[in-house]
């Protein structure tokens, strides 16, 4: 292997330098039975669509004395508004700040001994479901509230929060407010429908209970022939499936289709952004380019498109355009990164090649289902392979702007050390269908301890056993701290005290059911995991049950 | 009775026919079940309600409930666990609907969810927890049951309002929208403050400004008056001060504030106190759409100075009089801002908040004509009183005059007139600033959370006298005692943002109107 052309490659930045390298590499290594469309470029970080960059601009807004102690705001929506508007440019930062402040602004509120409290959860309730007599589905449901009331202990929502609830309408989101309606793109599914794994199983008859479930990959490869030219992004930022109203046949729907769009138009004529009201900012020969990023926005033409026959609802619902773009709500795990991708020979990787391969299949597979119009799987693929249709239509420049930069901007998210993958469960299985030879070696490659985590095979007695002494510790450590802090922050922790307490008694006795009453009824006041009234804590709460308590037996 | 019906009478009640219901928050209430609600609040419903509603359209417990808050009588709002309850118990059954209908679906096998042992369980959140703090191991094997179970609880428990499971879709729609529009380049925090607001009372049924005790039980009680009026402010800050139309999902063709906003989202949260506060995210358009493009955009001169411009018309970190009305305490000396150096040495190092009888503000400025050093607030009051007289002290002092001046929108005079009025009206924005927006020189307890040393905040702020910079550095040690450099005029020239922006009389409007 000639190592100093790929360093040549890596230090010219030129494209078509690895048409001209190919051939080299593919005789090298035709013995080693590796697929020659990993053999594409080999480092991947100089393209432009893969480009990321660490900011290292920063902004110093002026500052004269005596403002030593003045925070960063606006006057104008001081003077108005007359309370506190914190107003920050954000892009001044590292990139690890922006995605901590993104993250921040939806940070999860204060936890308490979740992971405890879950565990003690399923104890009681297999206590429970030992005794009745449930088929799988009614344990599972019974199981899951149970566990759903140990998650939330010692999450509080204030009245001003539950005021909200009632004020928003139903149908927007409580806690929060957007610009944009979302969209669900179960990316997870995509992938496992394109890798041949059985998806079918979501399809429920609807005898018994009523219910259906639609899958989204069904629904997008029997989009009407009207959406051929769709990519499943902007698929489910324009379309959805609507039942077709109860009283208009399937003929008369056709003719009033015109109406529709008519309608449609008035309501909405002027739609997003006009790009060209700043042209002032933008270059002269940035208009075509702006047209591109906001293609995704354009209105199809289409309002509605009726499935095809392979689509078991093809008779009785019809995708209809939205009078405004969702935004796709991405679920599942993000592509891979693209360091990841860069092949073994280029100096800063450290990966083998069946693992490059694989993330390379992975990278490409994602990419071309998001953007390119598919309906089978060998759509998107090219002898084969999907990295090879990726890198000839990149090569060829078919991958629309709007694409590149998602595919750039989601690489900028994803890259940074403080972005954790949000759903941890969401995309655990393999993805590749050929498992590589060395799928032990782990990219950090530490092996877990012993006394790190229970064995799977230790008894339940055991685990009790353990849930107890770790229980009693808690109880202990905030004992002392209770002796420490004075004040209102007691009845905070004095609850959570209370608590496992109430709960060791359980787990030491062995019975849920004999407990005093007064412990019973304080880990279930205890138990009021969103009722943290607003001037009145949990601790006056309590004193108040105390009484009740008291005048009861008395 | 009122205040203890939550917790009184008969822990199991058996018979359909009672009188008084205890529901417990461990208990699921079916949302059809209406009548039960009666039973709960005897004294919101001295007639109770009918068992059965016969009505053509089915009414659930949740359209019930908004009805009932918003009866012009505010009999239900004005109760201070109403809303609660009822959210409490809604919460639930949208949990337990979503539950059944995960489980109902063919492709959860419920019996991955029975097959588990707490000891599986147990291990799987320990994998988890060590994942949250960046250990890259692999999920134990064998495991899988538990971590289905666990995958399946959150995603029941994401449709509890405000739980942190629906907080985590909150941010799965976050950075879905920057994979769409890019990173978002401006955060902004709005605290409405609901205490102080008329506009509350006014909701909950009051026609005159009530004291301040009585608006803190208004607050307190009436939770939907002060989610009504934190909903308004959300969204009159999205229609005119982001000038965004929500209907025809855009921004209007006259730019708001910050430009062209493409989208924005707020999440709401509340505080110790219970005030609602929301974190906004506001996708504002750039002449750029990754960051390498902007990095690019900033190495030109030209684009650098014209984003900073911008910027410093939009983010101001002084107060609003203008550098020569800033005045030296020492009535002798005819020092202003100009004069003013920051003393480094100054600075205390806290590692806890202070107490107002122990510590006293410490001197940060010195003025280089009389060379004499003085606090920060020392300069603000001497500059007030030369414009105000001593009318700005009722607004230091006099809780109900501050509050109702905070409440009040003031109006904008370009900082570029130089009269009376003008000064006057510098003077008063001036002095909301420093009551709303200065950090107390205290600090609080918020600053030294997660065992910090110093403030988290990091003030007292060295000052920067040049104009807004943008830089590949910060610039260090620029205004100390020994460098000068000639300071800038570059304040905010609030005339500039005026012209050509009609928001802000918009919102001056909206906001009158919202009061009366």
């Amino acid at each position: 292997m000639n190592i100093w052309l790929i360093r040549l490659y890596k230090h010219v930045n030129y494209r078509y330098l690895d048409l001209f390298l190919f051939d080299f590499i593919f005789i090298d290594n035709q013995n080693n039975d590796v697929p020659d469309e990993a053999l594409l470029p080999i480092s991947l970080m100089q393209e432009d669509i893969f480009k990321t960059s660490e900011l290292k601009w920063t902004l110093d807004i002026n500052r004269i004395m005596p403002n030593v102690w003045i925070n960063g705001h606006n006057s104008i929506l001081t003077s108005i508004l007359g309370f506190n508007t914190d107003v920050q440019f954000t892009l001044n930062e590292t990139k690890n700040t922006i995605i901590y402040i993104s993250k921040y602004v939806s940070k999860p509120q204060k936890e308490i001994y979740n992971a405890l409290a879950m565990v003690v959860a399923l104890q009681r309730r297999q206590q429970v479901e030992a005794v009745n007599n449930w088929d799988n589905n009614s344990t599972a449901i019974r199981r899951l509230l149970s566990m759903f009331m140990a998650m939330t202990k010692g999450q509080e929502i204030e009245n001003g929060l539950a005021g909200l609830f009632f004020v928003k309408p139903r149908t927007e989101n409580p806690i929060s407010y957007s610009s944009h309606r979302f969209a669900s793109l179960p990316f997870a599914q995509i992938k496992a429908y394109l890798l041949n794994e059985d998806i079918t199983g979501e399809m429920i008859d609807s005898d018994e209970s009523g219910l259906f479930f639609n899958t989204f990959t069904l629904t997008y490869i029997s989009r009407g022939a009207a959406l051929e030219d769709m990519g499943v992004f902007q698929f489910v930022m324009w379309y959805e499936l609507v039942k077709n109203s109860s009283n208009v046949s399937d003929t008369v729907q056709e003719d009033i289709d015109g109406d529709l769009v008519s309608e449609d138009d008035e309501s909405s004529n002027e739609l997003p952004v006009d790009a060209n009201d700043e042209g002032e900012e933008i270059q002269n020969n940035g208009q075509d380019k702006i047209q591109d990023c906001f293609s995704l926005f354009n209105r199809p033409k289409e309002s509605n498109v009726k499935l095809l026959s392979s689509h078991p609802f093809f008779k009785t619902h019809t995708l209809k355009r939205l009078k405004k773009p969702c935004i796709p709500e991405f679920k599942g795990a993000p592509l891979p990164r693209i360091k990841l991708l860069d092949w073994p020979e280029s100096p800063e990787c450290d990966l083998d090649r069946d693992e490059v391969h694989n993330n390379r299949e992975r990278y490409a597979l994602s990419a071309l289902a998001l953007f390119k119009p598919w309906r089978i799987k060998a759509d998107l693929q090219l002898e084969g392979t999907f990295w090879r249709l990726f890198m000839s239509l990149y090569g060829d420049n078919q991958i629309p702007l709007y694409a590149r930069q998602f595919l750039n901007r989601m690489e900028e998210v994803v890259s940074c050390p403080s972005h954790v993958t949000p759903d941890l469960e969401a995309d655990t299985r393999q993805v590749t269908t050929t498992a590589p030879a060395n799928t032990q070696r782990s990219v950090g490659g530490s092996e877990p301890k012993d006394g790190d985590h229970f064995a799977v095979q230790e008894s339940q007695d055991d685990a009790v056993k353990v849930l107890c002494s770790e229980a009693k510790k808690i109880v202990d450590s905030h004992a002392s701290i209770l002796q420490s802090i004075p004040t209102h922050r007691e009845s905070n922790i004095q609850i959570s005290v209370a608590d496992m307490k109430a709960f060791q008694k359980v787990i030491i006795n062995g019975d849920g059911e004999s407990d005093t009453t007064f412990f019973t009824s304080l880990s279930r006041s205890a138990n009021v995991s969103t009722f943290l009234l607003r001037n009145e804590t949990i601790h006056t709460r309590v004193t108040h049950i105390k009484r009740a308590m008291d005048s009861i037996s008395v | 009775v009122v205040e203890t019906y939550a917790a009184l009478i008969d822990p199991k009640p058996t018979a359909r026919n009672m009188d008084l219901a205890v529901r417990y928050s461990s208990e699921i209430v079916r949302q059809d079940d209406i009548d039960s609600l009666a039973l709960l609040f005897p004294a919101l419903f001295p007639y109770g309600l009918p068992k059965k509603i016969d009505r053509p359209v089915k009414l659930s417990l949740e359209g019930l409930v908004r009805h009932l808050l918003k009866l012009s009588s505010r009999r239900f709002s004005n109760d201070r666990y109403f809303a609660l309850t009822c959210f409490d118990i809604i919460g639930k059954s949208k949990v337990a609907q979503l539950a059944r209908t995960y489980v109902s679906a063919k492709s959860v096998d419920s019996s991955k969810l029975v097959n588990v042992n707490p000891a599986q369980l147990k291990s799987v959140m320990d994998f988890h927890e060590r994942l949250k703090k960046g250990s890259l191991e692999q999920r134990p094997i064998g495991l899988e049951n538990a971590a289905s179970l666990i995958s399946a609880t959150s995603t029941a428990t994401s449709a509890f309002p405000g739980s942190n499971e629906s907080r985590s879709a909150c941010r799965r729609q976050i950075f879905s929208t920057s994979y769409l529009m890019g990173l978002a380049p401006f955060f902004v925090t709005l605290t409405p403050s609901d205490y102080r607001a008329f506009a509350v009372s006014r909701l909950a049924g009051k026609n005159e400004y009530p004291p301040q005790d009585e608006r803190f039980q208004i607050v307190a009680d009436n939770a939907t008056a002060a989610a009504m009026y934190f909903d308004h402010c959300i969204r009159i800050f999205n229609d005119v001060v982001l000038n965004y139309d929500i209907k025809l999902g855009g921004p209007r063709k006259q730019p708001g504030m910050f430009g062209y906003v493409q989208s924005y989202y707020w999440v709401v949260e509340c505080q110790g106190r219970g005030t609602l506060h929301a974190h906004g995210l506001i996708w504002a358009l750039g002449p750029w759409s990754t960051l390498s493009e902007l990095e690019s955009l900033l190495n030109d001169k030209i684009s650098r100075d014209g984003l900073a411009g911008f910027l410093n018309q939009l983010i101001t970190n002084n107060i609003e009089l203008l550098p020569d009305e800033i005045l030296c305490p020492d009535t002798s000396c005819e020092g202003n801002a100009k004069d003013f150096r920051f003393m480094t040495s100054g600075v205390e190092k806290r590692t806890k908040p202070g107490r107002h009888d122990h510590d006293p503000e410490s001197k940060l400025a010195r003025c280089l004509k009389c060379s004499g050093t003085f606090t920060c607030t020392e300069i603000y009051v001497r500059s007030l009183q030369a414009i105000l007289g001593d009318e700005y002290k009722k607004y230091f002092e006099d809780k109900e005059v501050q509050d109702r001046f905070l409440d009040t929108p003031l109006e904008i005079m370009p900082s570029s007139e130089i009269n009376d009025i003008a000064k006057k009206a510098r003077a008063y924005a001036t002095l909301k600033t420093l009551l709303v927006n200065k950090h107390d020189f205290l600090h609080r307890s918020a600053c030294f959370k997660g065992g910090k040393n110093q403030c988290r905040f990091k003030f007292p702020k060295e000052p920067n006298t040049r104009p807004t910079y943008f830089g590949p550095e910060r610039p260090k040690g620029i205004m100390n005692d020994e460098a000068s450099p000639a300071p800038s005029q570059s304040q905010v020239d609030l005339g500039s943002l005026i012209e050509g922006n009609s928001y802000f009389k918009l919102i001056m409007d909206v906001f009158v109107l919202s009061l009366i």
